[in-house]
């Protein structure tokens, strides 16, 4: 209950965040009212330009805000409502040149006034923010890169724009009017010093050293930290941690990976990793006592948020890495509820922690289906991909209330809540994480 | 299931800012202010735009000094907006004799345009001062309405409200 009535809380703040500022600049004196057209194409911009600078304090992982919907929802969301804030900024100066053709000129950088200039610069960094985000494995641009370019566009776009509302007059026609709007670009601004500066300079405070790299069967492997001068953090099984290697926490050098050790350990941590790109392939390579930083403990997707008489974990490849910590975990607690792991990968001897979840299998009330892409010829188990009659033939027939939790790559999260959908399994029961990252 | 909630939760407030715009360029579009010079900071200005003033009507008229006293009268209110828009031309009573009097029209300006030029022009060169203690600023809408009527600028002529002209 309190976790929804958080989800409200903040969700109403964020509408008075983006609403109120426009509503205030109502507050008399003000300009003389003109044609709807011409206000609504204000306030389109208003809102616009209100939103691009609530999103930098959706990025900044206040752990307060993204705990009742889980981080990887703020994420989406951010994603989702930038092309919204993009569609309705462009909608305001479309509709006053539609309005007033003359106008048009002000799109020229030469011409015009130092108001339409910095509006025209602010869509224009816009634009390029946008266009880099949804192309980015198009024209290849590395993900650090493109996560440095994104936060200065986002920086430009944000200024230029406050500059656009503040030259152009109009509303912001007091002192006090001036001076809130300048106070509340620097809020939202103030996030991007939060997570940027504020929050490595903490992180130096709870470092954190390599203890090992345990190569794993397939291309996978398992990264052990040990916290240096503090206790470590502590997590829920299923969380997951931003990870910074080296000897700084400045380096914007960062990635999401999910705990795969008990969170009733203390101290220790594990992560399971697939080598995909660069930075996990130099993992393999990392010395003990390197320097790390964590960024955590993040994300929604935990049995301990999911209370339920018995579980079923469906993961694909290392989607394993969550299951892994929640079976560790029940494990250490001497938890005997069933539980039924459905588990596929590419190959029997690709599949990551197989002996792990064998050995797990002795102490828990567990029970693993493995599904192979491709079986060796001796192969008597399951095949292929999980479907609706692969449920139907292992889901549990007993009528006790399950919770289903699915990690996987995107496709198969969508090919099984699809299948458990058919098998009468209630939406609400089942809990996935996506993380739909550039 | 959350990503699922996430989404109508997006779509919901999508539509509820965008509706908080609309209803913002509602009430605005409903809205006109008259405050004193005194508040204005800066380039912006919180009384009525004279601009279109100075380039449409100074090749004509400078100050035009007996506005007020012509709002204020039975009918003159009406009477200003549909000269505005339909022109005039026809006899009226001007120092007590009937002239020859023509205006062209400005039914291509925008609504907001005519009110506020009307506004302006009232509250300049002392015009205010001849209007009644309840007197509220034309509005776009009221503009709008106006339009309908079609008046031909011979029928504007003849709904001139008499007074004492100072022209």
């Amino acid at each position: 209950m309190n976790r929804f009535i958080a989800g409200i809380f903040w969700i109403l703040l964020y509408l008075v965040v983006v609403l109120a500022p426009m509503f205030i600049m109502m507050i008399r004196p003000t300009a003389p009212g003109r044609s709807f057209w011409v206000e609504f194409s204000i306030a389109l911009g208003f809102v616009g330009l209100t939103q691009m600078g609530v999103q930098f304090l959706l990025i900044a992982r206040y752990r307060h805000v993204t705990a009742p919907y889980g981080i990887d929802i703020i994420l989406q969301y951010h994603r989702q409502i930038a092309i919204m804030a993009f569609v309705l900024i462009l909608a305001h100066p479309a509709i006053l040149m539609i309005h007033n053709p003359d106008l048009l000129g002000l799109l020229n950088p030469f011409g015009g006034t130092w108001a339409s200039r910095s509006g025209v610069g602010s869509i224009l960094a816009l634009a390029l923010l946008v266009a880099s985000s949804l192309f980015r494995q198009q024209i290849k641009l590395d993900y650090e890169r493109w996560r440095l370019t994104h936060t200065l566009l986002g920086f430009v776009a944000l200024v230029l724009g406050h500059a656009h509302v503040s030259l152009a007059g109009g509303y912001l026609n007091t002192v006090w009017k001036q001076a809130l709007w300048k106070v509340f670009g620097a809020t939202m601004l103030s996030s991007l010093v939060y997570l940027r500066l504020i929050k490595p300079a903490l992180q130096k405070r709870e470092r954190y050293r390599v203890a090992e790299v345990r190569r794993e069967r397939g291309e996978n492997l398992t990264l052990a930290l040990e916290p240096v001068g503090h206790q470590g953090l502590r997590f829920a099984p299923g969380q997951f941690a931003w990870l910074k290697l080296g000897k700084t926490p400045y380096t914007i050098e960062e990635h999401p990976f999910s705990f795969s050790s008990s969170s009733e350990t203390v101290g220790r941590l594990e992560f399971g990793i697939k080598v995909l790109g660069d930075f996990t392939s130099e993992l393999k390579n990392v010395p003990p006592g390197t320097g790390a930083y964590l960024d955590g403990p993040h994300g929604a997707f935990s049995i301990d948020l999911a209370p339920a008489a018995g579980y079923v974990f469906i993961a694909g490849g290392i989607g394993i890495t969550p299951m892994l910590s929640f079976l560790k975990t029940m494990a250490d607690r001497q938890d005997v509820r069933p539980v039924l792991l459905i588990y596929g990968d590419r190959s029997w001897d690709g599949m990551a922690y197989r002996d792990e979840l064998e050995q797990l299998a002795q102490e828990l009330n567990l029970t693993i289906v493995h599904v192979l892409d491709k079986p060796p010829p001796d192969w008597r188990g399951e095949t292929g991909f999980v479907t609706a009659d692969l449920l139907a033939r292992h889901l549990p027939q007993e009528k006790i209330k399950r919770e289903f939790f699915v990690c996987g790559p995107p496709a198969m999260m969508d090919a099984v809540q699809a299948a458990l959908l058919e098998q009468g399994v209630p939406l609400e029961s089942i809990h996935s994480e996506r993380f739909n990252l550039v | 299931m959350r990503h699922i909630y996430a989404y109508r939760i997006t779509y919901l407030l999508a539509a509820l800012i965008v509706a908080a715009a609309v209803l913002f360029a509602w009430l605005r579009s409903r809205e006109l202010v008259l405050v004193p010079e005194g508040e204005v900071v800066g380039e912006a200005t919180t009384t009525f735009r004279g601009d279109r003033y100075q380039e449409a009507c100074t090749a004509c008229h400078a100050e035009v000094t007996y506005l007020g006293e012509l709002a204020a009268a039975n009918g003159g209110r009406d009477y200003l907006v549909d000269m505005f828009l339909f022109g005039l031309e026809g006899e009226v009573l001007i120092d007590g004799s009937r002239q020859q009097l023509e205006h062209q029209p400005y039914g291509d300006w925008a609504d907001d345009a005519i009110a506020e030029t009307l506004n302006y022009m009232l509250a300049s060169w002392g015009n205010q001062e001849a209007l009644l203690a309840d007197w509220e600023p034309y509005r776009p809408a009221e503009v709008a309405a106006a339009r309908q009527l079609e008046l031909a600028p011979d029928e504007v002529a003849e709904k001139r409200p008499a007074l004492e002209s100072r022209e």
